[in-house]
């Protein structure tokens, strides 16, 4: 059965405002599939033709936060876009991020196989250039962002009067593209919100209860550690307090690996560094998680991430701190053997509301470690309630 | 639900081939999550003491860490043996084959399990991270009937404990190349199995699992018959060849699978109402179309032509239109090839069957 019919009018929507640092989308209040994509993601950079966007993230390396509201009432956001974005890039199959998420995303993963080699997918990056009709641009499927709309089939006008995107865009320009030099200048393109108009004036306005997973974030904070220096951290994460998470992954941000002190073609902040002797061990309402140390070895960390949140689209070697030769496994300079040693992070499932959440981590690098991040991202359970006198929204 | 971490029965610091162990998994109260079951541990190749590998040493990319357990066993203390694999390695070799192309080894449960998509880059896998840490981890997902079940297995109403008994294969049968020598060493650390129970929710649904029964034979004849007999009803029969003389062989990957050049493949079984049912195969690419249909292919392989005329990526096999009892007839197979008596081969049958516990 076709979607598109008499009954579906798809709307363009331009942006109500933009700027370098902001841009919002607002709509008018009308019956809206919930099949939202953002498009005309991009930017443009003066003097260069050369820039290609982030490996992992793509076009939405630009985005640091955004939000759906209707009104002043906060629908769902992704705080740090960029980040699960490219977690979730990673989370795609080898094939769709060659043929699809390459051109849609802008990202650069997918890998194929050339003369027994691992080594980079067959069509090379879009590249990022100083005009706009020819610079790069990409197509986001908002569905993937706002668990809210992922939860929904239909947004009714006559429930949500004055829904509208808000983008925060990121000013770390350095961090936003492959390349390393020369990132000055950047102009953040309009975005437009492409949003198909349910017109079967039939269609009934949802009542009730509809839960749906939002994403939500914490941070550690973890000291700079000396090279062959065992460091531990025991603490607190009250992020997600009173609130019901289904899963969690875990990303170790490095900013000082991945900025620009780092060569050209790394994988930027977007990204979770694997640490050598590295060991978590997490505590849930005061019950380990975990039986004996906890994910103690990268391969129960990466088979751990594989069972609860899908299989991830990386190589071998790409969750291993380092490798000491590489040459038979991976074609030199290419993406598979720039993401060595350089993507690894935690996943595993909690299914519980949390009182109280700790955190136990070890590691011991293999080389000096500036200050990093734990960044946990955590699927909460939501709930929205519409009755005849409007909606609310709480936490489960 | 709750993560848990066992060690074998009898824990040791290091296991080397051949090794036989044992684990009792054990959750009262609670079921076994569904395909939850994971072996982890720490595996380290070296060319002789203290000296790691520099090149022309490998096992078959395909398995990576799965080469390392040559059989495998699964009780329930509640009713006895449910599955007993031998040649374990070569099974999950015909899967990955059969279900994956090399692309498609760039995935994060592949990776965990030391799995590549060439022999090539092994050598990479075994130099490990850093010239002193060669001690590399895998985590992988043995292809066993607990980790192929329809639903979670309660341990009050279904099994009781769960025994897994392995056994590591031998030197040979895990790696081959140039410089591997008896000298050379295979260590594993860490040995441990990693599973994941929910809590009991007393209700005793029925359960299937796929169970598999291996059977080896030898055939020294261009035209040979084979007769196989397993206790089973079963749904699919897949089979792979290997030269006599590869068995074993430190040149040679144990877990190839060779190509005989069977132009023909007839199968006879008797049906549920007794009828005799003839199944011939007339043509390979007939043959290879139906082995990959055995093996569950989903359009992605890595069966091609050009690597069945090296003598790799072949294998026959049939799965059953409806399902055929064998626990009191055999299954007769005939097979054409291009095996003579100077060149005999061994067929690796592997008989499917789905079980209701």
């Amino acid at each position: 059965m076709s979607f598109y019919n008499s009954q579906v009018k798809t709307h363009v929507v331009e942006s109500h405002y933009h700027d370098n640092t902001r841009s919002e989308i607002r709509l008018e209040p009308r019956n809206w599939f919930s099949n939202w994509r953002l498009a005309n993601v991009g930017a443009t950079m003066a003097g260069i033709n050369d820039k290609r966007w982030a490996m992992t993230s793509g076009c939405c390396s630009g985005i640091r936060n955004i939000y759906l509201y209707d009104g002043n009432q906060l629908l769902d956001q992704k705080q740090e876009c960029h980040q699960h974005v490219a977690f979730n890039s990673l989370r795609q199959t080898n094939d769709y991020n060659q043929d699809v998420d390459k051109e849609l995303l802008q990202t650069h993963l997918g890998y194929q196989v050339l003369d027994d080699k691992i080594t980079g997918s067959h069509s090379p990056a879009k590249i990022i250039t100083n005009d706009a009709t020819t610079t790069s641009t990409g197509w986001v499927n908002l569905r993937n962002v706002f668990g809210f709309l992922k939860g929904m089939n239909t947004i009714s006008g006559q429930t949500f009067h004055n829904l509208r995107v808000l983008i925060e865009w990121r000013q770390d320009f350095i961090n936003l593209m492959q390349e390393s030099a020369g990132l000055t200048g950047l102009t953040y393109l309009k975005p437009q919100l492409i949003v198909d108009e349910n017109l079967n004036t039939n269609s009934k306005t949802p009542t009730g209860s509809i839960p749906y997973w939002s994403n939500e974030i914490d941070r550690l904070e973890i000291d700079a550690v000396a090279i062959n220096t065992p460091y531990s951290l025991k603490t607190r994460v009250n992020g997600f307090n009173n609130k019901f998470v289904r899963r969690m992954a875990i990303a170790n941000v490095n900013a000082t690996l991945g900025n620009a002190t780092a060569a050209a073609n790394t994988l930027k902040i977007d990204t979770s560094y694997p640490e050598k002797l590295e060991n978590l061990q997490v505590i849930v309402n005061n019950n380990r998680l975990f039986e004996y140390k906890g994910i103690d070895s990268q391969a129960k960390k990466l088979a751990l991430l594989s069972d609860h949140w899908g299989d991830m689209n990386v190589p071998l070697g790409a969750d291993w701190y380092a490798m000491t030769n590489s040459a038979e496994i991976y074609n030199a300079n290419s993406v598979p053997d720039y993401m060595k040693g350089k993507l690894s992070y935690y996943g595993f499932s909690v299914n519980d509301k949390l009182s109280n959440f700790e955190v136990e981590y070890d590691k011991t690098p293999h080389a000096n470690r500036a200050a990093c991040q734990l960044l946990f991202m955590g699927e909460v359970l939501k709930e929205l309630t519409i009755s005849n006198n409007g909606y609310v929204i709480s936490n489960v | 639900m709750s993560y848990h971490t066992i060690f074998p029965t009898a824990q040791k610091a290091t296991y080397s081939p051949t090794n036989n162990i044992d684990f009792k998994l054990t959750f009262e109260n609670k079921k076994l999550k569904a395909n939850s079951i994971r072996v982890s541990g720490k595996v380290q190749v070296e060319l002789t003491t203290g000296v790691p590998i520099a090149d022309q040493v490998a096992w078959d990319s395909l398995n990576g860490s799965h080469n390392l357990f040559s059989e495998w066993t699964t009780s329930f203390e509640s009713s006895g043996i449910q599955e007993n694999i031998t040649d374990y390695p070569r099974y999950h070799k015909m899967k990955m084959e059969a279900q994956n192309c090399q692309e498609d080894f760039q995935k994060s449960s592949f990776a965990s399990a030391l799995q590549t998509p060439s022999n090539a880059g092994v050598e990479n896998v075994f130099t490990g991270m850093a010239a002193a840490d060669y001690a590399i981890p895998f985590s992988l997902k043995p292809n066993i009937c607990v980790n192929n079940m329809s639903g979670d297995l309660s341990f009050n109403k279904k099994s009781r404990s769960v025994y897994l008994q392995t056994r590591i294969g031998s030197l040979a049968e895990i790696l081959f190349g140039q410089e591997v020598t008896s000298n050379t060493i295979i260590n594993i650390t860490e040995l441990q199995i990693n599973y994941e129970t929910v809590p009991e929710d007393n209700k005793d649904e029925p359960l299937s699992m796929v169970v598999l029964h291996s059977v080896k034979q030898v055939i020294n004849t261009s035209s040979a018959n084979i007769n196989s007999k397993v206790p089973a009803v079963v749904v699919g029969m897949s089979a792979s060849f290997q030269l006599v003389t590869h068995e074993k062989s430190m040149e040679y990957n144990n877990y190839a699978t060779e190509d005989p050049n069977v132009s023909r493949l007839q199968l006879f079984w008797n049906d549920m109402n007794n009828n005799y049912i003839s199944f011939p195969l007339e043509s390979r690419e007939e043959i290879l179309l139906n082995y990959l249909e055995s093996m569950n292919s989903r359009g992605h392989n890595d069966m091609l032509w050009s690597k069945a005329s090296i003598d790799l990526g072949f294998g026959c096999g049939v799965k059953f239109p409806e399902p055929v009892d064998l626990r009191n007839q055999t299954m007769g197979v005939q097979i054409e090839s291009g095996i003579t008596n100077a060149t005999p081969h061994y067929i690796y049958m592997y008989f499917q069957s789905i079980v209701q516990v």
